[in-house]
This record gives C-alpha cells, structure tokens and sequence, in this order.
C-alpha cells in the first residue's frame, strides 16, 4: 500500500468518501488520510457493523474471547501481557501490537506476512493459539442474530458472511488513529507549552544523532514500518521476516512498531520480553547483542541519568489525549 | 520462471480409457469429459488413512493426511491442449478423490499441471470464493498469517522402531508452500488416449507415497525432518521434488 503524504487540509479531509452514509475521519489538520481501498469505503455502517464485531466474543470457537479481549481500548488496543492468550488457554506466539494507526500500515503483523486489513481479519479468527474458530461457522452463527442481520444489509447489502465480516472490522481498524498526543500539538501544532521541558529535551535526544531513534521511529508514525533486527537476541527462535520472505538476512527482523502510545503498551519488543520503557531505552542504548542481521544504526550510545529521564519523559508524551476510537 | 520438470522417460503404465466406440473428433471438434482420479499408494497398492507401513528408512510410518492442490491442469498432445481447469484439492487418501471436467474431443498423450497453488491464485482472498470451490477459507488450506495457501499436505506418525506396535506415537506433519514449494510437470502416457465429444475419458494419477521419503538414495528422515509449516524450506522443497516425482500416470 501507498501512504498518502500529500498534506491535505482538513477542509478537504473532511469531503473524503463524500455521499450520504460516508465515515469522515476525524483527522488532525496535518495528518494525511489513511489509505482506503475503493472496493471497500468507509461507510457509517460499515464501521459502526465492524465496532460490533471487534467486540464479538462468538467470533472465537468457545464465545469468550473477542478481538478487543486482546486489544484492550484503554491500551492503545494492545494487551497487557507479553503473549495473549487464547481460548485454548495457551498464549501466542508474538505480543500483540498496538491497532493505533493500522490503517497506514504497508501490510501488518510483526512480521508484514499479510498486505490488507481485510486479509488479516482471518488470522486470529483462524489461529488455534488465538481464537480457533472458523469465520464461515461464526458467520454462520451471527447471520440471523441483531444486529448483524440488519447492520450487514446496510453496510454490504447481503447478509453475514466472511466476506462482510473481514471487510467490516477492517474498516473499523481503519478508523483507529492516533494524532492527538501532546507531542503531536508541540511539533504539528506549534504548541510551545504542550510539552514540559524535560520531554522538549527528551525529543531533542530522540530526534538528535546520538540516540538517533527517528532514524526508524520517525514520520507522523513514528515509524517508517521497515523490518529491522535491533539484536534482541544473538540467536531467534522466532524468525521475524524471515518466516515470509524466505530470506536468511531478514532472520530476526519485525516491524519497526510505531510508539505512540508506547507508555500504555508495555509489554515491548516481538514477544513481549521487555517489561518497562526503562528497560527498553537501556536495550538500545547498548547497542543491542551480536548477531549477523542486526541493524547498522544499532549502535551504543550514552545517556546521563537525567538525559535518560528526559527521554522517558518525552516517550511518556506520546500519549493521546482523547480515545483512539472514533465510532459512537 | 517456474521450474519444469520433463520425464525423460516414458511411463510404464497403460492409460485406462472409458470411452465409446464412436470416430475420435479432432481437437477442434465438440467437448467430451475428463474424469482425473488422483490416490495414493503403498508399493502399488491403495494406501487407507491408518494404515501402518515400513518406510525406507524402517520406520513404522502411518499416513493420516495426504491432500494436495492441483494447478494449471491441461491435455497436451501433438493436436493441441485442453484446460481442464486452473486449480483444484484432491484427497488422495482412502480411495482417493476424481473430478470430471469437460475437454475438447480429440488425441492427446500428456497432462500438464502444478504442484501447489500458482503465485497469481495463491495471493487471492479466499474469503472470496464460495464453501466448495478449491481455494474457499472453508477447506483449511490457509495460511493466514503468510495469506497463502498449503500446497502438499502430509501429516501421520512414525515409530523408529520397526518391530513397535500399536499406534506410532511421534507425529510427522509437513505442509508445503509459498513460491519455492510451486512445481510443474509435463506427464506423458505410454500411448496416446482420446477424449471423445460427449463420452467420458478417466485418467488416473497415482501417487506412490512410499517415494515421498526417498529420491535417488537421498533419503527425508522423520526422525529429523518431521515438521514445515511455512518454515523449514529445505525440507519442503525436498518433499516437493519427492512428491512430483513419485506421480504415476495411469
């Protein structure tokens, strides 16, 4: 997928989708709009539809557990654990990312196995490690119920299927978008104030070459959603990208995750293993452990104890300041 | 370009024709049907799920799945080709499984087709196609999280002690896939057949799954190699040559 960067104003934002029955995003003036494909618009209905299924436990074989049961809405829609469990009661295999912001993403997972929204709606519902079912028996089961019968008609004019299931929480994802932190109104904004001083040095060292984090975490984003190994471990037993591009140098890589939000996403990393934003900051300021693949701008650098508070600072401000969830 | 294998040899095995006993039409001429049957044998015999049989490596092997989808499915023959269809699932287990499809009358004396799911299907939407068609989400054949679809699928069990009993305890479970695992193969009958308009021709691909674990004295050993899942590519593609060349055309 393409990322509009095209600095739309808001005015002309707001006449996106256009028509009776649109979703207008409700997008800070400087963000651009999220992709969309044409063959699956945002639509009230659609999105209000998918709301209701992110939130459906029979979507998983023993009805208990929802996609929001791992995406939790007051954690930026990410867990609090380092691997979800699933209904089968064991946990998955990778932490599960924030949904913030999803909708720009160039394909998703950890490892950017899956290119659409709409074909990563599938996996969890699939995954025996996540919510081991079958979307043709859950559609199946939800068809002749409300208010999928009737939200389903007005979104996709059909009924229930896998089809309408997969197209309608993607759009629902879609409107996920984080833009409102107070960081966002200090840089995009010119809000002087918005930040305390510590986090403006904090950003300073962020943004500055001797952490040089923007070198991956930059963009609105703050991450330009390349696939990088940041010597976690000197050997994986999760392969990364390599699972999907075959290619031994991708041994170890993921998905540089986007850190909004990141003081409400803890755990952190691939797999959960880092507890805390300090241990974090610690792993890359190390410069990481050996291994073949790992990234050349992983390099050790030195943090004063107050320059690392002020770092914790500004990561801390990455927060959004309303929920990311724009469907009544 | 995707690797093609020729025989260089030709099959030993006759070709069983049903059909009547009416003047063969040219290719041109009017449709008739192909029923392909595709099964699974055990040194020439039908091979059941459940079923316990030494392997080349004197394990005790017991094979519970074997399915596999068949791509770009066509006659050929000095006349011309005739698609049969672009991609169907065959068990080949317990009898094993046929599809009948229609084809232009005429002579032909080889069959086309690909082991696996070729790229510009295997990258389709399977939430797209309906409960029956080959490549629907209803079949189990997907991989989700790489949107792909399994190619060979093989699972059993294995005991390495051939004089064991009882049901084999260690599991075996390779499933192939993404472009490297993809294959094609020219088959060529022993004599050339016709499919004649408006009667059916039966064409029968045997798997011998005792070659699976053995080619030219390289030998896959479970004990070793038990397990792909999208990883372990060596041994898929290493499966995939074994499982293409062990096809019999009868």
């Amino acid at each position: 997928m393409v990322i509009a960067l095209t600095g739309c104003r808001k005015d002309e934002l707001m006449q996106q989708g256009g028509g009776a029955g649109s979703f207008v995003l409700d997008l800070p003036a400087w963000m651009p709009a999220p992709p969309v494909p044409a063959d699956n618009p945002l639509t009230k209905a659609s999105v209000a539809l998918g709301k209701q299924l992110f939130f459906e436990p029979r979507l998983s074989r023993t009805g208990t557990l929802s996609c929001a049961g791992c995406h939790f809405t007051d954690r930026a829609f990410s867990d609090t654990v380092a691997l979800s469990i699933g209904v089968a009661g064991q946990p998955g295999l990778r932490n599960s990312p924030t949904l913030a912001n999803v909708a720009y993403h160039p394909a998703l997972f950890r490892d950017g196995g899956v290119p659409t929204l709409e074909l990563q709606v599938l996996a969890p519902i699939h995954d025996d490690l996540e919510m081991d079912h079958s979307i043709i028996t859950a559609a199946d089961d939800l068809r002749e119920v409300e208010p999928y019968r009737s939200l389903s008609q007005q979104a996709y004019g059909r009924p229930l299927d896998p089809y309408v299931i997969t197209r309608a929480i993607a759009n629902y994802e879609r409107t996920l978008i984080s833009g409102w932190s107070r960081f966002d109104r200090y840089l995009y904004q010119g809000e002087t104030t918005a930040l305390t001083e510590s986090e403006v040095r904090g950003w300073e060292l962020f943004s500055g070459p001797v952490a040089g984090c923007t070198g991956c975490h930059g963009g609105f984003d703050l991450s330009d959603h390349s696939y990088r190994n940041v010597g976690q471990y000197s050997t994986y037993t999760d392969p990364g990208r390599a699972r999907i591009s075959l290619d031994p140098a991708d041994e170890g890589k993921f998905k540089v995750p986007t850190l909004r939000n990141i003081a409400l996403t803890a755990p952190y990393m691939h797999d959960g293993a880092m507890a805390t934003l300090e241990d974090v900051v610690d792993h890359f300021a190390s410069g990481g452990l050996s291994h073949p693949n790992k990234d050349p701008q992983m390099t050790p650098f030195t943090l004063s104890a107050q320059e690392r508070g002020d770092l914790l600072a500004f990561l801390n401000a990455l927060t959004d300041e309303r929920s990311l969830d724009q469907v009544p | 370009m995707l690797p093609i294998f020729r025989t260089t040899a030709l099959m030993t095995v006759s070709a069983a024709l049903l059909a009547g006993c009416h003047k063969p039409y040219t290719v041109d001429g009017p449709e008739g049907y192909v029923r392909l049957k595709v099964e699974a044998t055990w040194q020439g015999q039908p091979l059941q799920a459940g079923e316990v049989h030494l392997n080349v490596s004197n394990y005790r092997t017991q094979v519970e799945v074997l399915k596999m989808y068949l791509a770009e499915l066509r006659l050929t023959g000095p006349g011309g080709a005739s698609a049969l269809t672009d991609i169907a699932l065959f068990d080949a287990l317990n009898g094993g499984d046929s599809e009948v499809y229609t084809a232009e009358a005429g002579s032909y004396s080889g069959l086309h087709l690909g082991l696996g799911v070729p790229q510009d299907l295997n990258s389709s939407d399977p939430v797209l196609y309906p409960v029956g068609h080959p490549l629907s989400v209803s079949n189990g054949t997907y991989w989700t999280w790489a949107t792909g679809y399994r190619f060979v699928m093989f699972d059993g069990r294995y005991d390495t002690d051939p004089n064991g009993t009882g049901t084999p305890m260690s599991l075996f479970s390779i499933h192939t896939g993404m472009e490297p695992c993809y294959r094609v193969r020219d088959l060529d009958f022993a004599a050339p057949f016709t499919v004649v308009g408006g009667d059916t021709t039966e064409l029968v691909l045997r798997f011998e799954v005792d070659r699976f674990f053995h080619d030219n004295g390289v030998v896959i050993d479970l004990a070793v190699d038990h397990q792909a899942h999208g990883d372990n590519l060596t041994l898929a593609m290493r499966f995939t040559d074994n499982v293409l060349n062990s096809i019999v055309v009868e």
